[in-house]
């Protein structure tokens, strides 16, 4: 079922990295809702965070794939609803 | 510690000959000229092959990785020479190549004015690459160099394009190599994967009554061929080989059964729908090993070993998944397996081995309807038993790439190169000139077609001026065969722009001065290859084939693999 889901990565500031993630919603046909680029606690890490309108079965795969990206450190998704958060970087929860 | 200031083209030699870099595939151009006139004081230590074509570099590059296991390097211009590499790098995404690919730029105070040959090098490969990177500093050379061959060559490979602007060649630099270190997150993901899991898979493949190994190309990236072998046999358990897997199981052993998917052999794709147990390493279940995905192995527990987790359970459920590399895995799991007979699943797979025999092998192997024509099995048949499963097979696309998979014969691994996943028609010509290079001692046999053949047939001035030894095979029914079949099967026989006129191969054999010849009759064919695999420099051989004949067994696209249809 389609929803609103968010994902939250944490890139280094390089400037291929933001692409690589939109054209991963990109060549799935997923049209992005908001985006917003910003600095993260970390010197030199950007935050970006994405919402978007499809099923979890393809954001969990857009997440794995692009957890395999050079250049990026942390990437995950969850529902806007505080309390229905999912990890889904967990690596050993396979 | 004072180190002597060099430019950056010279720094970005000193890196490829630092990680260990001996041939580079290229086609130089204006952008790219200060790092060739580096690599004229280079000669002695890098050589550079001059192919005739951007896309023919970097299939150049792919062959090379491919046969060899080490990373492939092209180096092209900027603008059209980078844009001509599109096509390799998605191959090599697709297929999981590990290639580097240097393209110049442009000055970096000039990107984004339409500069003569500036083409938005790093935005247009961002798609088809793992990794790409523009570099504007000559002092960048050194890092950015070992983290590209890191990245195309750890984990799953693939292909890294790095951009380098001309100020960037030519500005002076402190030049000290880095190894590359990666971050410690990636680092620890490669090295571990779950003990326990693995003792647990050894008994599930114990307690199964038909179970069944798939190798993908996995298994010969990660060098896992003697584990699965070790697994197979100590287990009796039958194993079977996507496309990319094939030559990592030695074709002629007992235990292997055949090459599964679209244009598969009848036993494996049967096999996969009747095994109760999966064990599938280093593959990533694409549509045309699969079939019908929600019909795919209804009976299995799918075990999925491999590299790149973000292949688990994107079309096919597994039960279990372990990521990790293939050869560690495997050791794991190797001593937990017993043998045993299994003389029921045996016998399903000797009798299906036997209903392809008869209806489709000895068809195939017999000359067409009655002519004295070659059939394209009967040709690569030849070519496995004459050259007895040595030597490297690099084909094309279409049909001369399904008959290469169902009837040659390996002995050894990484013996067969040829484009899975993009399916890139002109990938065969310039992958053999590569392999051959990598693997000299080895006799290398491209297999293409007439179609594909001619998409880089401007390759051979390439085997002219380097003297390579590739003998190439063109099985010429002057059609775009595969096409062709599936007009005959899908489009009520309207054969649409598929039937090619042909130029005289043997003449442009000629003005590329490689000895050639050209064969119609089936019993001119055993002596012909002979006389091509005794040659000692490249030949040509144009087998004339029969325009009719079509791949079967096939399983339609999209439909379950037991709907097979025999003809």
């Amino acid at each position: 079922m389609k929803k609103e889901y968010i994902l939250e990565a944490l890139i280094d500031n390089q400037i291929s990295v933001l692409n690589r993630i939109t054209s991963a919603y990109m060549k799935r046909q997923i049209s992005i809702e908001s985006l917003k680029l910003s600095k993260s606690y970390v010197k030199g890490v950007k935050k970006v965070v994405i919402s978007s309108h499809t099923t979890e079965e393809v954001i969990g795969h857009i997440v794995r794939q692009l957890n395999n990206l050079e250049d990026l450190h942390k990437v995950d998704y969850y529902l806007p609803k505080r309390n229905n958060h999912k990890n889904t970087t967990d690596k050993t929860g396979y | 510690m004072k180190t002597e200031k060099i430019n950056g083209a010279e720094a970005l030699l000193k890196s490829l000959v630092n990680e260990g870099v001996e041939i580079i595939f290229g086609y130089p151009g204006g952008s790219i000229m200060p790092f060739y006139d580096e690599l004229y004081n280079y000669g002695d230590r890098i050589r550079h092959i001059l192919v005739r074509h951007e896309q023919g570099a970097v299939h150049a590059a792919e062959g090379y990785a491919r046969a060899t296991g080490r990373v492939g390097v092209c180096v092209a211009t900027s603008g059209p020479g980078a844009t001509n590499l599109i096509t390799g790098l998605a191959d090599a995404l697709m297929d999981s190549t590990p290639v580097v690919c240097i393209t110049a730029q442009v000055i970096s105070s000039k990107l984004g004015t339409n500069y003569f040959q500036e083409a938005d090098t790093i935005g247009i490969t961002i798609p088809v690459t793992k990794w790409n990177y523009q570099i504007t500093n000559a002092s960048e050379i050194s890092g950015v160099i070992a983290k590209a061959f890191y990245v195309a060559r750890s984990g799953r490979p693939g292909p890294v394009l790095i951009s380098l602007t001309r100020d960037a060649q030519v500005e002076m630099t402190e030049y000290r190599y880095e190894q590359y270190i990666p971050p410690v997150q990636k680092f620890n993901e490669d090295a571990e994967h779950n003990e326990w899991l693995c003792q647990d898979v050894a008994g599930m493949i114990n307690g199964a009554e038909k179970p069944l190994i798939i190798v993908g190309q996995g298994v010969i990236i990660s060098g896992a061929e003697n584990q699965v072998l070790k697994i197979a046999e100590s287990g009796n358990i039958p194993v079977i080989s996507t496309l990319m897997g094939l030559s990592a199981f030695p074709t002629t052993h007992r235990l292997f059964a055949g090459f599964a998917g679209m244009h598969g052999n009848i036993a494996p794709n049967l096999m996969t729908q009747q095994s109760d147990l999966i064990l599938a390493v280093g593959m990533r279940f694409s549509d045309r090993v699969t079939g019908d995905v929600s019909k795919y192995a209804p009976k299995a527990k799918i075990i999925h070993i491999d590299i790149d987790d973000s292949e688990f359970n994107k079309t096919v459920r597994s039960h279990v998944s372990i990521k990790g590399d293939a050869s560690r895995v495997l050791k794991s799991i190797s001593p937990g397996v017993k043998y045993r007979e299994r003389p029921q699943w045996w016998s399903f797979i000797d009798d299906k081995r036997m209903i392809e025999k008869e209806r489709i092998i000895s068809r195939d192997l017999t000359p067409v309807r009655g002519t004295k024509n070659i059939s394209m099995a009967m040709a690569v048949d030849a070519l496995a038993r004459i050259g007895g499963g040595e030597p490297v097979v690099v084909t094309d696309v279409g049909q001369n790439q399904m008959f290469s998979a169902r009837y040659s014969k390996f002995n050894k691994t990484r013996s067969m190169i040829t484009s899975g996943g993009l399916g890139t028609m002109g990938f065969g010509l310039p992958a053999g000139i590569g392999a051959k290079l990598g693997v000299p001692d080895r006799q290398v046999v491209v297999i293409t077609g007439d179609g594909g053949f001619q998409m880089s047939l401007q390759e051979l001035g390439t085997i002219m001026q380097s003297g390579i030894d590739v003998k190439i095979m063109i099985l010429n029914n002057s059609f775009l065969g595969m096409v062709r079949q599936w007009q005959e099967l899908f489009f009520e026989g309207r054969y649409s722009f598929t039937s090619m006129d042909n130029p005289d191969f043997m003449k442009i054999a000629s003005a590329y001065n490689i000895k050639c010849a050209r064969i119609e009759r089936a019993e001119d064919l055993d002596s012909k290859v002979k006389e091509m695999l005794d040659c000692k420099e490249s030949f040509l051989l144009e087998v004339v084939v029969d325009k009719r004949e079509n791949v079967f067994p096939m399983v339609p696209s999209g439909a379950p693999l037991d709907n097979i249809i025999l003809k």
